[in-house]
């Protein structure tokens, strides 16, 4: 026996139909339900605010266009989640190829923006030092610590094995730990 | 260690608010997807008729192809062919024929727009929309590249210098020594580069791009 619709999930798939119906408003409501975590999220994976835009806007246009194909497996929340990641490694990957290619034309002037600035405050100095972390390395750390994703969940969505993912926590840890070296007398963390 | 149980619980409960403030300009991307969601979902009067269409043009195809045969071979007394092609459009070639399409009109757009801006560079005219119309094309192109539809490998190479030109012309600062720099290597890439002949090697024709301009 099917447990019976929440109003939540009946709402959700009133909109859905709203929005396949071509109703504008309605997708601006999808929209703003959820731009808030979708940003977040790639802002959190990118450390970049102009790269987390972007790729929010690829987030939603491919939500737009694959919502005729969402069954209702998961939630909608759950499967706009799964699809902001994969534009959001998208946008990152992006990134690495201007990074890489830029470092080909541009002149030996251009200095990198400095991200880890030294901060009193311990909780300053741990968002500073993720940010400071290695694409690969923040991924999985924001996955696993924030968004509270398993390793083998993690592999999934980017599609390497669960014990890379391990592999890269470890090491986000080690870089974020050696970064608060200097708290290590405080409670917080000791 | 940086698997110490305690060192790990505070990352767990620090981590959270980890950019947890971030405030999206929700307005200012909704303004600039609103297009691609509206003819994502918005249905245009054909589409619904687009399988029956399909289906029926298909039926049509092997008939008149059936019924040439058969005159041709009643008049003649050539042995009738041993194997008919299957006529009905496979929906896969028929997808891939659609995002050809897609993909040479973004790369009418995108020749028009990058011809402008080497224009714009050379004469010292500043547009205030670069940026943004520079954006949307590398969206765009984003968007084609992460699709899997089948591309010859030099228009993907080609999608993968363009995304590189539009983020440079997205991100060239306004104004500042930086922004002369960036400025000069973007003209020289343009002008001595190989992104605009290749584009127009791509198109089919000058008639391509016309009306195709944002």
């Amino acid at each position: 026996v099917n447990p019976p619709e929440s109003p939540a999930s009946v709402n959700e798939t009133e909109l859905i139909e709203r929005v396949l119906s071509g109703d504008m408003s309605a997708a601006r409501q999808l929209y703003d339900t959820h731009v808030g975590e979708v940003h977040r999220l790639a802002i959190r994976m990118t450390a970049d605010s102009m790269l987390a835009e972007d790729a929010t806007q690829e987030a939603f246009i491919r939500i737009f266009r694959g919502l005729k194909g969402f069954r209702g497996g998961s939630t909608l929340r759950t499967w706009i989640h799964s699809i902001a990641v994969s534009a959001i490694l998208n946008a990152i990957r992006g990134r690495k190829r201007w990074n890489t290619r830029t470092a080909e034309i541009e002149e030996a002037d251009h200095v990198p923006e400095q991200t880890s600035v030294a901060e009193p405050d311990l909780r300053e100095r741990l968002y500073a030092a993720i940010d400071a972390l290695p694409d690969i390395y923040r991924s999985v750390f924001v996955l696993h610590h924030i968004e509270g994703h398993t390793h083998e969940e993690i592999g999934t969505q980017l599609r390497i094995p669960s014990g890379t993912s391990k592999a890269r926590l470890f090491e986000a840890r080690k870089q974020l730990r050696r970064a608060l070296k200097d708290f290590e007398g405080e409670a917080a963390i000791a | 260690l940086p698997d110490d149980p305690k060192f790990d619980e505070f990352l767990s409960r620090e981590a959270k608010g980890y950019r947890a403030d971030a405030q999206p300009h929700a307005n200012r991307m909704w303004s600039r997807i609103e297009g691609d969601v509206r003819s994502a979902i918005v249905p245009r009067p054909w589409t619904r008729f687009t399988p029956w269409l399909m289906a029926g043009a298909g039926i049509a195809a092997a008939l008149v192809i059936g019924v040439a045969i058969g005159r041709r071979s009643a008049r003649t007394d050539v042995q009738a062919p041993t194997t008919v092609a299957s006529v009905a459009p496979a929906a896969d070639s028929s997808r891939d024929a659609l995002m050809r399409a897609l993909t040479l009109n973004h790369l009418g757009q995108t020749e028009v727009f990058l011809t402008e801006v080497r224009a714009d560079l050379t004469s010292g005219r500043r547009d205030p929309q670069r940026s943004e119309r520079s954006r949307a094309l590398l969206t765009r192109t984003r968007l084609i590249m992460a699709s899997d539809a089948a591309r010859a490998p030099a228009v993907d190479r080609l999608l993968e210098d363009l995304e590189l030109v539009l983020a440079q012309i997205a991100a060239l600062p306004d104004t500042g020594t930086r922004r002369s720099t960036d400025a000069r290597l973007l003209r020289e890439r343009l002008q001595v580069g190989t992104v605009l002949p290749r584009i127009r090697t791509i198109l089919p024709g000058p008639s391509s791009t016309a009306g195709t301009s944002e």
